[in-house]
């Protein structure tokens, strides 16, 4: 019955829905060619129509999704496929997710096949909404490796007791930076799902002296940083008074999740400047590393809740995209700012500025403040 | 006496593996990605390792994106492969072997053992 109170539409309102409409549409065959792309799809991509016709296509679709998108090839003309999410690549260069569902294309002569494909981005509402299966496949691998680490040390000190000598007492800090490791993991996720505010322990502090004592304690847990000493630390500006009032293990916390940002994101090594300077009434320390930067439109969106970079893919840089959103309401909560400068491989600077605080209101004081 | 190359972008966890496998009479060696993995294999011929320990998620070339790259080499292919991975379905095929983390130190000692010496009765 409601078939019938509907009305049909005509081949030319099909034909406007297609060329007009927002949806990204392509046809697809088996070999992954296409012969047709709509306005929409060479608008969003920025590409021109000679470029995609064929396989050109594909450029536009991020690499390590290009399989999957292909994969949904058709077996004959009763091929179904079910939707699927992939980075398409935008015409100002960033990735963006689309939805794609495609429609099996009948061809009476049943040789050719494909689909009929039309996707929409999805980028914005895949950045608000919690990705729980990825987040969790991702908790899971950062909770497993420090878990091997602690393993194989315990494993170690087991046949070392078994020989009758005790373990270097190195094998102990070694073991205790692994269970630092999953408490701080513990910390971030646990934050992640409270709205209460972050309690602050205030107490006049000179910034320069607490980043001297963060980078010995640094150099003390992990010699050269990593052991693998492929980076190392420069720190500059940090003789000079810098008074601030902050909440010591809460800022230490910021430059750890900082540092630890700086040298993931730097695969190649290289030097991690940290300096400190004054700008605008404000005390800034700055974390400059060398690494794969941020593509400039993503960078505002870097202390996002499981944010990840477009250049930065779950398979090559494992992470929450927890550290940086929780470093941002600490330092905000000091009053101060988190901000980031990036360029693609060249490196990220991230700077967290708090406002000065003249030396007699800045004298330690004990018990918690406001 | 064999020579395992350790291919892992986890500072700690590098660590950890080179000092138990050090400590079973192996000679260890260790890079941070997939691409250094490469170069360092490619660099040396003469000092091939016997086998190789691969980590999957990795910056600059990851464990699949390395699996797939040393077929292109001759020698390469060769050496076999023993994959640590957080994932509980990553199964690549190319894969003597794939251990799951957290990984048990014994377990792993003992695929080396196996996977070095594939002719060797296990439980007799």
């Amino acid at each position: 019955m409601t078939e019938a109170l509907r009305g049909a539409l005509s081949t030319e309102q099909y034909c406007r829905l297609v060329e007009g409409g927002p949806s990204l549409v392509r046809r697809m065959f088996p070999d992954g060619s296409c012969d047709y792309v709509n306005e929409a799809w060479l608008e969003f991509t920025g590409r021109a129509l000679e470029n995609v016709i064929g396989t050109g296509w594909t450029e536009s679709v991020h690499p390590d999704d290009l399989a999957e998108c292909l994969r949904r090839q058709p077996r004959g003309t009763q091929g179904r496929s079910a939707d699927i999410e992939y980075r398409l690549r935008r015409s100002d260069g960033t990735y963006r997710y689309v939805r794609e569902h495609a429609a099996p294309l009948e061809d009476p002569s049943g040789e050719r096949g494909g689909f009929l494909c039309s996707c929409v981005d999805v980028q914005e509402s895949k950045d608000s909404a919690e990705p729980t299966g990825p987040f969790l496949r991702m908790m899971a691998h950062e909770v497993r490796t420090p878990l091997s680490s602690m393993r194989m040390f315990i494993e170690i000190m087991r046949r070392a007791a078994a020989r009758g000598t005790p373990s270097a007492p190195e094998s102990f800090a070694k073991l205790d930076a692994q269970i630092d490791r999953l408490d701080r993991l513990v910390e971030d996720i646990s934050r992640s799902s409270r709205t209460s505010e972050i309690e602050l322990s205030l107490e006049g502090l000179d910034l320069g002296d607490l980043i001297q004592h963060f980078v010995e304690a640094r150099h003390q847990t992990s010699p050269g940083i990593r052991h693998d000493q492929r980076h190392s630390l420069q720190v500059s500006g940090a003789d000079e008074k810098r008074w601030v009032r902050a909440d010591r293990l809460r800022l230490e916390q910021v430059f750890a999740n900082l540092l630890d940002n700086a040298i993931k994101y730097s695969p190649r090594g290289g030097t991690i400047h940290i300096f400190l300077r004054d700008s605008d009434g404000m005390h800034c320390v700055s974390f400059v590393d060398p690494g794969i930067g941020v593509p400039p439109d993503e960078i505002s969106a870097l202390t996002r809740r499981f944010f990840r970079g477009s250049n930065a893919s779950r398979e090559s840089y494992p992470g929450l995209g927890l550290g940086l959103s929780f470093a941002k309401e600490i330092v905000a909560r000091h009053g101060g700012l988190l901000t980031f400068q990036s360029e693609i491989d060249k490196g990220t600077a991230a700077t967290v500025c708090l406002p000065s605080c003249p030396p007699g209101l800045a004298r330690p004081t004990t018990g918690p403040n406001r | 006496m064999a020579t395992i190359l350790i291919v892992e972008d986890d500072a700690d966890l590098q660590m950890a593996l080179l000092e138990g496998l050090k400590e079973e009479g192996y000679q260890v060696r260790a890079a941070p990605n997939g691409l250094e993995a490469l170069a360092e294999l490619l660099s040396d011929e003469e000092e091939r390792p016997n086998l190789i320990l691969l980590d999957l998620m990795m910056p600059l070339m990851n464990g699949w994106q390395f699996l797939d790259e040393r077929i292109h080499y001759p020698g390469l292919s060769n050496i076999p492969v023993l994959v640590l991975t957080a994932s509980t379905d990553a199964r690549p095929a190319q894969a003597a072997a794939v251990l799951r983390k957290p990984i048990q130190p014994v377990q792993l000692f003992d695929t080396v053992r196996k996977t070095l010496a594939p002719g060797e009765v296990a439980d007799a």
